[in-house]
């Protein structure tokens, strides 16, 4: 699971696609697998939902950087590292994610997988975020923000 | 339903392709060019398997509610060899009768699938207009606030909370990954169909 296999619809809701195909055939360097747990990686344990919980934490950073995770980086020694438990290598999380998402990252991206959160859990912590806390500051809102009318065009009568 | 037949194939790993993309683009135009959705059903060797009637209904209000038209995500499929064929199709069509039973407004409904001779196997889906959110996410033009991405976020935990507790359970990058063969150090190596 990653961000290119979440839809979005007119409204501006998202669906999940892509799931469940057994038959896929994919060539090789084409699919990189950033969003893969790191037991997987290591070959110790088949998928699971913890697993997809792991992908959602990537997800997330993703959300945030609007970027690629670990963009032009080296994809080997990227994967090397997020299996190395004494790496533990996790993409970079961007200064602007909310204090409450930053959490529920560092949560989904759990060596363990028996640590991650299930997705039950996942939603309801989503449920109680309200929509101001989670914006995204980027720094054309911030600009926004400052800029007024005002300099834009000069006031000529002053208020009393 | 029958009014437009948009051909879009899923923004797959293969997009970054570019060899892939022109060949995916030649078999979309090739599709556009037929009179349409139901006569291509027709005329190929397909598969269409009908939806129990109480989902049909809900699953044509849900397509009008999106879009009228409908989406083609492309599959991937070997035609090596006939006997690997028929078990691959066999499966292929086992497994997207599954995948149809699942509805849920987080999850992308599979309407159906085709399978033609000449081209390769496809999925139906219902239409996203915004296309996937890793577009979204790297189309600068369009701010993204709060008010935007928490109710994104929320639908896909709710359409993978879906899928996890569906019965049997669907883990969604499952499948996608044990087809991925990683060698020891890993570099990713060329990557064949598993079947379950």
């Amino acid at each position: 699971m990653k961000a290119a296999n979440i839809l979005v619809d007119r409204k501006f809701r998202a669906k999940v696609a892509d799931f469940g195909l057994s038959q896929k055939k994919q060539l090789g360097g084409t699919g990189t697998p950033f969003w893969m747990a790191p037991e997987l990686l290591r070959k110790e344990a088949a998928n699971s939902s913890a697993s997809d919980v792991f992908s959602f934490g990537v997800i997330l950073v993703e959300v945030y950087s609007r970027k690629d995770p670990y963009e032009g980086e080296s994809t080997k020694d990227i994967l090397k590292e997020i299996a190395d438990k004494s790496i533990r290598r996790r993409p970079t999380v961007p200064d602007n994610c909310p204090p409450q998402i930053r959490s529920m990252i560092s949560d989904c991206l759990v060596d363990e997988g028996e640590m991650r959160p299930t997705f039950q859990e996942l939603d309801t912590r989503l449920i109680r975020i309200d929509a101001e806390a989670v914006d995204i500051k980027t720094r054309s809102s911030r600009i926004n923000k400052t800029v007024s009318l005002f300099d834009i065009f000069p006031r000529y009568v002053d208020s009393p | 339903m029958s009014s437009v037949a948009s051909t879009m194939a899923l923004p797959d790993p293969c997009e970054l392709d570019p060899t892939i993309a022109s060949d995916r683009n030649e078999e979309v135009e090739g599709i556009d060019s037929m009179p349409g959705l139901e006569d291509m059903i027709e005329k190929t060797e397909s598969a269409i398997f009908q939806a129990p009637k109480e989902n049909a209904a809900r699953m044509s209000r849900q397509a009008n509610l999106h879009s009228k038209s409908l989406k083609f995500a492309k599959f991937r499929g070997s035609t090596s060899d006939k006997g690997t064929w028929k078990k691959l199709r066999k499966s292929f069509i086992e497994e997207m009768r599954q995948l149809s039973k699942l509805r849920h407004p987080c999850i992308c409904t599979v309407m159906g699938a085709v399978i033609g001779k000449s081209v390769e196997p496809m999925l139906v889906m219902e239409y996203m207009d915004h296309g996937s959110l890793n577009d979204l996410l790297k189309n600068d033009t369009i701010v993204i606030d709060g008010e935007v991405i928490l109710p994104i976020l929320r639908d896909i935990s709710q359409g993978l909370r879906f899928l996890h507790s569906a019965n049997p359970q669907v883990i969604h990058g499952g499948t996608f990954y044990q087809s991925l063969s990683i060698t020891d150090d890993f570099s990713i190596a060329v990557l064949t169909i598993v079947s379950r």
